[in-house]
């Protein structure tokens, strides 16, 4: 089920000399199958866009219906709405707090209310999911675990939840590049349970590889919601907005300039090789 | 939970705000040694003028002081109420009794002057934070207590764990925000339940808290290490304090008036000018 947000606003300490807006007028339509990827610089507003759509931030002004869910009125189901919309933090670790991983995990399917089986059930699943092992690590401390382990840990506790929509704040931040890639992965095959996955990054690598529609924040407001492609491959709409390109598109994009025919809007290591390859046997510099 | 702010400082110039944080730190406690010495509502009176002169000229408004009184209300309150019940005068001097209840005049004006003391007792210190940052007072108070270094007593160790104490207040703040919010997205319920309910729910967010402030400290040890830190030794200042001459005017003014508040007690010259024959002073 979707999720429609209308001319949402929100502004911090209301009516102080403290104020400070934070969203102005954002509509976004996210449906059913999308891997949502929010961009824009520190302070655009993104995380208190996401913190709107479980209700940790309440809507001041405008709609938004989350699952048919009006989340405007001051009374509404948390317990349905937060176990609908998993919420994965940045640095989600810190929050980790029980004696064993399988109690951390059981944490968020406990407080919905499920029966002691089918929360033992999830909790296996999810830290399967998550690619650890269930026997050997449901009774250790999750505060031994490494550093990528805890990460994992912590995203099997809101998978557990079994969310229909996942929201994740910069999964990969400070992670080395192999973690940043397996926690893609495993984000990708939780992408199949879900229906929605919406993804802050600032990485575009890792936007361009996962995403199918990016929204793009600038100063509380939408600039506008691209496809991959299309957005990456508008050279001078990035250097206004000071977004970087994706590392392959950038090259692609340094060739072209210098006369290569290749495409501008490539996104993926395959392409940029094929394309190179074909150019090249076009100028006969290496054999068919 | 974001409302919270410690230290309530005023950012405005003024004489007070620019006065040595050393100077304000004695004026600060000789004041509330001369409020236990003022036992007359005369007395009371003179101090309310000294305070409101020096609220004046700290350009921070009445109201904003005043609202620091709200957190001493109930205590005012408790402890009117509690002087007035319990005060054993004699008979002719009772207001009103009923059954156990005896209400004595003389009791009313003991509560009357109670919370006169404990009112100003508290704005004192009121008007020092507002004027004065905790980095500065943490410095006046190293730098007042430098002699018991001494006696090998860690001074600067300790206004250095006060300082970072007050820097990450609200860093903890901000962190408790994020974890409660963090459990409160795994359906986490802390606004329902009794209270032994609720702090048994807290017990998710001061987990994490206390293991991310063990790490935050390990950290900040390390990086104080790295950068040579090794206490008070051959430490320089940023923000060198200076005891200037509108300091020691300040010092001398407040000494008058402690001397007039003792005089107006103790009756110093009966043979120049008898107070006790002022019978209204109560």
């Amino acid at each position: 089920m979707p999720v429609r947000i209308e001319n949402l606003n929100f502004e911090y300490n209301p009516k102080t000399p403290f104020a400070k807006r934070a969203l102005f007028d954002v509509t976004l339509d996210i449906n059913d199958g999308d891997f949502f990827g929010v961009i824009g610089h520190t302070g655009s507003g993104k995380s208190t866009l996401i913190s709107h759509l479980n209700a940790l931030t309440r809507v001041q002004s405008g709609t938004l219906f989350v699952n048919g869910m009006d989340l405007s009125p001051k009374k509404i189901d948390f317990k349905k709405l937060r176990s609908t919309v998993g919420m994965v933090f940045q640095y989600p670790e810190y929050q980790l707090f029980a004696e064993t991983v399988e109690e951390d995990v059981a944490f968020g399917p406990k407080n919905i209310g499920l029966s002691a089986d089918e929360i033992s059930q999830r909790v296996r699943e999810a830290i399967t999911m998550v690619g650890l092992d269930y026997q050997s690590i449901r009774s250790r401390s999750p505060f031994d675990l490494s550093g990528g382990q805890m990460r994992r840990v912590a995203l099997a506790g809101i998978i557990a939840m079994r969310p229909d929509i996942l929201v994740l704040d910069e999964p990969t931040a400070g992670l080395d590049p192999r973690g940043k890639q397996e926690i893609l992965t495993l984000i990708k095959k939780i992408k199949q349970t879900c229906s929605i996955v919406i993804m802050i990054s600032h990485n575009m690598d890792e936007v361009s590889a996962c995403c199918n529609r990016i929204a793009v924040f600038s100063e509380g407001k939408v600039h506008g919601v691209y496809e991959p492609r299309e957005l990456f491959a508008q050279k001078e709409l990035l250097e206004k907005l000071n977004i970087d390109m994706p590392g392959v598109t950038n090259i692609a994009s340094m060739l072209a300039d210098r006369g290569f025919n290749v495409d501008r809007s490539i996104i993926s290591e395959d392409e940029l090789v094929d394309a190179i390859v074909g150019e090249c046997q076009r100028r006969g510099l290496c054999a068919k | 939970m974001r409302e919270i702010t410690l230290g309530q400082y005023y950012p405005v110039r003024s004489v007070i705000h620019s006065l040595d944080p050393r100077a304000k730190l004695v004026l600060m406690i000789a004041y509330i040694v001369m409020i236990f010495f003022v036992d007359t509502f005369v007395g009371y009176g003179l101090v309310l003028l000294f305070l409101l002169l020096v609220i004046f000229l700290s350009k921070v408004p009445l109201g904003k002081v005043l609202k620091s009184l709200k957190m001493i209300l109930f205590l005012v309150i408790f402890t009117v109420v509690m002087s007035v019940l319990f005060y054993n005068g004699n008979e002719n001097d009772l207001l009103w009794g009923w059954g156990i209840i005896r209400i004595y005049s003389q009791g009313l004006i003991n509560a009357g002057k109670m919370a006169l003391r404990l009112i100003f007792l508290v704005l004192g210190p009121t008007i020092l934070t507002f004027t004065t940052t905790p980095v500065q007072l943490t410095d006046a108070l190293e730098s007042l207590l430098k002699p018991l270094s001494y006696i090998k007593v860690p001074v600067h160790s300790l206004a250095m764990v006060m300082s970072i104490a007050l820097r990450l207040i609200p860093t903890l703040v901000e962190e408790t925000d994020k974890i409660q919010n963090a459990q409160k997205a795994r359906c986490a319920d802390f606004e329902t339940g009794n209270i032994f309910k609720r702090a048994k729910a807290m017990l998710p967010v001061l987990i994490p808290l206390f293991v991310s402030s063990f790490r935050r400290a390990d950290e900040l040890a390390d990086a104080m290490d790295s950068r040579c830190y090794r206490g008070a030794k051959g430490r320089t200042r940023m923000k060198k304090m200076h005891f200037r001459l509108r300091d020691a005017v300040s010092l001398l003014i407040f000494a008058l008036f402690f001397f007039v508040i003792l005089w107006l007690r103790y009756n110093f010259f009966p043979a120049f000018f008898d107070l006790s024959l002022l019978t209204w002073l109560v």
